[in-house]
């Protein structure tokens, strides 16, 4: 009786197929370069050839070495860095950006860590939870399993043009007139203090006028009968205020409602999720997630990170407010992932971005790990968004020291994160300013 | 060569992913574990003397590399039932069907459990476990007896 349910319960156990054929390929890759290797090796024997031969051997290797030469000239250059720049973050005391962006492109990007709780100005991220569980996310995508590749994504700056024409196609989805609309248009205009940039002013038009040559568009606002939508181009956010449904009272209905919405606002195959977290006050987390799942792992891990729309009910109000995340990105490039056993050692050997200004010990738990996107960067500067979307692992890093603001029965996490690509094939420029 | 990769993996893969399920708990780590038991035969300069050796050699490093596994110094940190789902998002066992037998054998200690897995999954005969185990086939014996009875214990307190 054991014998039969214990073989049956194993036999429900076995590795894919695809799995097995990247073994084959990997023993068959490593005995290559085995070879390889030990053919490069000095052995200490010298070999002597007659004469006729070793000019032959002269010759073949003369007319190799210029086809080689006329073959480099033709083909594309691999870029000449070679410094995989990943370094410890242990020395950094606070929160802060990083570069990160694929190797072989200039390092524009900026990874930036989420500041969720602040004291006296300073914070870093951390979670304070009852159940560690209350955090889950309903991912598409399994840290434990990733294998192969991962996507890097770019972002790409819209236009004010673009920005007028997909305001007219989201207040179309919705039934909103866009001709009858009250238009306002908030913009830039930077000042300088003894030349040097000192900040931005915030000021707002009517018309689409820039007050002056220098500032730019931050956001257009458009008021209508029931609402208002607000984009920033910049940011490539829009935001939608409008009063939802009577009958959305329990959670199960919202979410039916925001995936019909997200299905007029151009999502083919919305999903949604929500948290279970609350949070220390005893509030339960007020935002609902809808995501697009394409089929493709990288684009729906990326659409869940960013969530296409993240909505929020208002308790003592039927207004909601809806966050779209516009489709300012390209559409990604492959490249080598890491385990996240690989990922564990990086983080343990301090390879890591975080927010805390205490790094991780040995002796520090980590309760749950997720795969997750990271934003490119946005300059407060320029007002705009740039760089990449890298993916990476996200350590939920129980804290040692749990006396300080963890009420009682409360645990409290602070998040460290190790990218998800292979450390050669990022660089990570050490030098970038941080504006916000 | 290429040939005799392609036939040990896929001869071996399974069984060894299975064995490795008792020790890593989770699929990620156990599929690590048999892809570096695999690259372990490159080492091996000598060939093998029967297929049974080769079946005793994979076992003996799979399981060294278990351990080494539950040695390293993150994989003890790193509390594997927390990365799985909260139990709502878990998929139930429907009544009436027979509880986790596999559960109770990971709680065995290491030898005992390999042995019961080697023995009762693999059905390999107690002379060959204890060469895959580099043990006394009295050894053997001994952790299977002492296996099946807090098995019985467990069976019949939990279920």
């Amino acid at each position: 009786m054991f014998r039969d349910v214990y073989q049956k319960e194993l036999d429900s156990l076995h590795v894919s197929d695809s799995f097995k054929k990247s073994v084959i390929d990997q023993l068959q890759a490593s005995r290559t370069d085995k070879r390889q290797n030990r053919q490069s090796e000095p052995v200490g024997k010298r070999i002597c050839f007659p004469k006729i031969k070793r000019s032959k051997i002269r010759a073949f290797a003369a007319v190799f070495a210029l086809c080689a030469l006329a073959l480099s000239s033709i083909l594309p250059k691999e870029d000449a860095q070679v410094t995989p720049l990943l370094y410890s973050s242990s020395g950094y005391t606070k929160a802060d950006a990083r570069d990160i962006s694929p190797r072989g492109v200039k390092a524009i990007s900026a990874m930036m860590i989420p500041y969720t709780f602040s004291q006296e100005g300073m914070g870093f991220e951390v979670y304070i939870v009852k159940d560690i569980s209350e955090l889950y996310k309903n991912s598409p995508a399994d840290a434990r399993s990733v294998s192969g590749s991962l996507k890097v994504y770019e972002s790409t700056s819209m236009s004010d043009r673009q920005t007028f024409t997909l305001a007219e196609s989201l207040l179309r989805s919705i039934g909103a007139d866009a001709e009858s609309t009250e238009k306002e248009y908030t913009w830039q205009v930077p000042f300088y203090r003894e030349d040097v940039w000192a900040g931005n002013s915030p000021q707002r038009t009517a018309e689409y006028t820039p007050p002056r040559e220098d500032s730019f568009l931050y956001s257009a606002s458009y008021t209508f009968d029931g609402g208002q939508l607000e984009i920033y181009p910049g940011r490539a956010r829009a935001r939608l205020t409008v009063s939802a449904p009577e009958n959305l009272s329990d959670e199960n209905s919202l979410l039916s409602w925001a995936e019909e919405l997200s299905q007029k606002l151009g999502l083919e195959n919305p999903e949604s999720y929500s948290y279970t977290d609350y949070t220390f006050s005893g509030e339960r987390h007020p935002f609902f997630y809808v995501y697009d799942n394409t089929g493709d792992t990288s684009d729906t891990l990326f659409a869940h990170s960013l969530t296409n729309i993240s909505i929020y009910k208002f308790r003592e109000s039927d207004e909601v407010v809806i966050w779209i995340n516009l489709p300012a990105y390209n559409d990604g490039r492959q490249m080598p992932a890491i385990t996240i056993n690989q990922a564990l050692g990086l983080l343990y050997n301090g390879d890591y971005y975080t927010s805390r200004p205490e790094g991780i010990t040995d002796e520090s738990t980590v309760a749950m790990a997720e795969l997750v996107y990271l934003d490119a960067y946005y300059d407060a500067k320029t007002c705009q968004k740039s760089g990449y979307a890298v993916p990476f692992y996200k350590f939920y890093v129980q804290l040692e020291n749990q006396d300080y603001l963890t009420p009682e029965g409360f645990v409290t996490y602070c998040a460290y994160y190790v990218p998800a690509i292979h450390p050669d094939n990022l660089q990570v420029n050490d030098d970038f300013s941080v504006y916000n | 060569m290429k040939d005799d990769f392609e036939r040990i993996v896929y001869e071996y893969s399974d069984n060894l992913f299975r064995l490795c399920m008792h020790y890593t708990k989770n699929t990620a780590d156990a599929e690590d574990t048999v892809q570096q038991t695999f690259l372990k035969l490159l080492e091996r300069s000598e060939p093998f003397e029967n297929p049974e050796h080769e079946k005793a050699w994979l076992i003996r490093v799979c399981i060294n590399l278990c351990k080494d596994h539950l040695k390293s110094s993150w994989s003890k940190k790193v509390v594997s039932e927390n990365f799985l789902p909260p139990p709502s998002h878990r998929e139930e066992i429907p009544d009436g069907t027979a509880p986790a037998i596999l559960d109770c054998v990971r709680r065995l200690p290491d030898n005992q459990r390999t042995a019961v897995y080697l023995f009762y999954y693999m059905d390999m005969p107690v002379s060959r476990i204890a060469q895959a185990m580099n043990a006394k086939q009295n050894t053997v014996l001994s952790w299977l007896r002492r296996a099946r009875k807090t098995l019985a214990k467990t069976i019949k307190e939990e279920f």
